[in-house]
């Protein structure tokens, strides 16, 4: 019974090259409102893909729908060039699209060590190696130090990081992170923004990042797609993104909106 | 499951080994101990023991799938009941059952089997029934589950009930079980449970499935498939289960399908919530403390002598009270007298990490 888990085929020995995450007209309605329509991006290996926009631009909508905790009403979403659109969640999550939630999501009866160990554990490391693999990471994230503790009651910044590294234990090749930044410090933002840089160069994962934090967005990324209202609005290389009047347009826009009852879904 | 207890860091430091060993020999070391008490105080304590050992073994089938996937089931009886038949049908001599249940499939008719054999037998029926419910209801989520599993306890008590293919007419109780097991292989067979439930709970998939407890959202984003593990750990209860089913029909030796009611229901479940329905040690201890109870609240039906006065309750007031206490546990220890924790070593609070030794 112990060791009753499959693991789906290890992520990390698929090659970099094919590993392109990505939503293809994608489209979502929640109870007749258009979350997304026709939504396009890629999310490419050994890079930081920026995902912007104003609250109830569909941002989170399509962190599930990548990561099969949702399904799109139209569209498709390829990992490698393969269509994986009805693959369930933690079968997506085998295959190397690993993720974060905006709220915590931790497991808090364990301690920060056991919640790092879980997500090798549930790709089906062994309990070994899972152990092995969660000190690495807790160490590449200054978290070390906290592994025996409870994951009950974590300051903010920690709890952070261990979603992060909770999710980088499954050892993805693509990371989905949705407002990992939130409520940071200035100071544990430049480390995080190291530790995901250093994810990147070294492990060659593609991260999809999305945050409300421009400094964060801009100084990390090295392609930004702006959202709003459900749609594409313009994506590029930070430079060329930061000088087209659309992004402003966009959030502006959204203003408007969110003062009419806008609400992130 | 570990907190660590920031007061108790004083104290002498033990290896993670003795606090992972000690979760495991507290729950035996007590139930051992107060078998041992308990068979010398009295030959009413006796049956009283007997029954506490079945409904041990009951509680703790019930915990492997309550205490690790945090999904009550109501309908585990169901497997007791499947338990007790098997156990039935396979211990009671081929003469009595022509009598009881003339009209028995001939394969059950002519089944016999020496009776720790008919307990495995048991377990097996148990777990394939459970493994097949389990697939079909864990899809369910957590309170959909649970009320499902009681549908699934009716199911099968209206199947017992009036399938004479299976057993006696509607009403009648199969008779002539006999007692084969005399208190000392009750206990060890009771202790083997609770090693059974202490082993899966350390598997990776009871893991898994704790963190799928703790938030069912993240649980797939650490790639765990919850209802796979929802499903195992339904199916080792089943057996478990019905095993202690199997020993209830020769404890009890009249076995009915309506005896598997509300009341049956409600006792097991009590008995896990007042221990602490998150962990192995709450099923043990709340399943004494209630048989204790349970004991005490008999001898006052009944009628006790205390220094010349006699002190009697009214019958029937064993559940009410027992009702009132699993209230008063829920207000004042929500999470059961355990506080859902497995068993500490009570020297120092378990080292949740040997970081130096191991890495």
């Amino acid at each position: 019974m112990t060791d009753s888990s499959t693991p789906q085929g290890s992520p990390s020995s698929q090659p970099g090259p094919s590993g392109t995450l990505s939503a293809e007209g994608v489209t979502r309605h929640f109870a007749g409102v258009k979350a997304l329509s026709d939504v396009h991006l890629e999310v490419p290996a050994g890079r930081i893909t920026g995902l912007i926009g104003p609250n109830g631009a569909g941002k989170s909508t399509l962190v599930n729908i990548l990561s099969g905790y949702d399904r799109p009403d139209e569209g498709r979403v390829l990992l490698g060039g393969v269509d994986r659109t009805r693959e369930r969640s933690y079968r997506r999550t085998r295959r190397g699209v690993a993720r974060t939630f905006q709220h915590g999501h931790i497991f808090k009866e364990q301690t920060i060590l056991e919640n790092v160990q879980l997500g090798a554990l549930g790709v089906g490391r062994s309990s070994r190696a899972a152990r092995r693999e969660a000190i690495e990471i807790l160490d590449r994230f200054d978290l070390l130090e906290h592994a025996g503790e409870s994951a009950a009651h974590l300051p903010h910044g920690v709890e952070r990081r261990l979603g992060v590294a909770r999710a980088l234990a499954t050892r993805p090749t693509h990371l989905l992170l949705d407002e990992p930044a939130a409520g940071l410090n200035d100071g544990e933002m430049e480390l995080f923004k190291s530790a995901i840089r250093s994810v990147v160069d070294d492990l060659d994962v593609g991260v999809l990042l999305i945050d409300h934090n421009m400094r964060l967005i801009f100084g990390a990324c090295d392609h930004i797609h702006v959202l709003a209202a459900g749609a594409n609005v313009v994506d590029g290389p930070p430079e060329t993104v930061r000088a087209d009047p659309r992004l402003a347009e966009s959030y502006l826009g959204s203003m408007a909106a969110t003062i009419a009852g806008g609400d992130d879904a | 499951m570990m907190r660590r207890d920031r007061k108790a860091q004083g104290l002498v430091p033990v290896p993670e080994w003795v606090g992972d060993a000690w979760t495991i020999a507290a729950p035996l070391g007590l139930l051992y101990l107060v078998t041992a008490v308990a068979s010398g105080v009295s030959s009413s304590a006796r049956v009283d023991l007997g029954y506490m050992l079945v409904n041990l073994v009951i509680v703790v089938g019930l915990s492997i799938f309550v205490s690790n996937s945090g999904v009550l089931s109501f309908g585990h009886l169901a497997f007791v009941a499947i338990g007790a038949w098997t156990m039935s049908l396979l211990t009671i001599p081929v003469n009595m059952k022509d009598s009881i249940m003339p009209e028995l499939l001939p394969v059950l008719r002519d089944a016999s089997l020496p009776p720790l054999v008919a307990v495995l037998v048991a377990a097996v029926v148990g777990g394939v029934v459970a493994l097949l419910a389990g697939a079909a209801l864990m899809r369910l989520h957590g309170l959909e589950a649970g009320i499902a599993t009681f549908a699934l306890l009716m199911l099968v008590v209206q199947v017992l009930t009036y399938s004479t293919a299976l057993g006696p007419r509607s009403g009648q109780s199969m008779v002539g079980i006999p007692q084969s097991l005399d208190l000392q292989s009750m206990l060890v067979i009771a202790l083997l449970m609770v090693v059974v439930a202490w082993f899966y709970s350390r598997s990776r998939s009871a893991r898994l499935l704790r963190a799928s407890r703790d938030d069912i959202t993240a649980a797939p984003a650490s790639g765990i498939h919850v209802t796979k593990h929802r499903i195992i750990a339904f199916a080792i209860s089943g057996a478990v289960a019905a095993v202690g089913g199997a020993l209830w029909a020769q404890t009890n030796r009249v076995v009915q399908a309506s005896q598997f009611n509300l009341d049956f229901t409600f006792t097991t479940i009590a008995m896990l919530v007042i221990g602490g329905m998150f962990s192995l040690w709450g099923a043990v201890v709340g399943v004494i403390v209630v048989s204790v109870l349970n004991h005490v609240l008999g001898l006052l039906e009944s009628g006790l002598q205390l220094g010349g006065v006699i002190v009697s309750l009214p019958s029937g007031s064993r559940l009410i009270i027992v009702g009132l206490v699993l209230i008063v546990v829920l207000i004042l220890r929500p999470g059961g007298l355990t506080g859902g924790r497995e068993a500490r070593w009570p020297l120092r609070p378990k080292l949740a990490l040997g970081l130096s030794r191991n890495s």
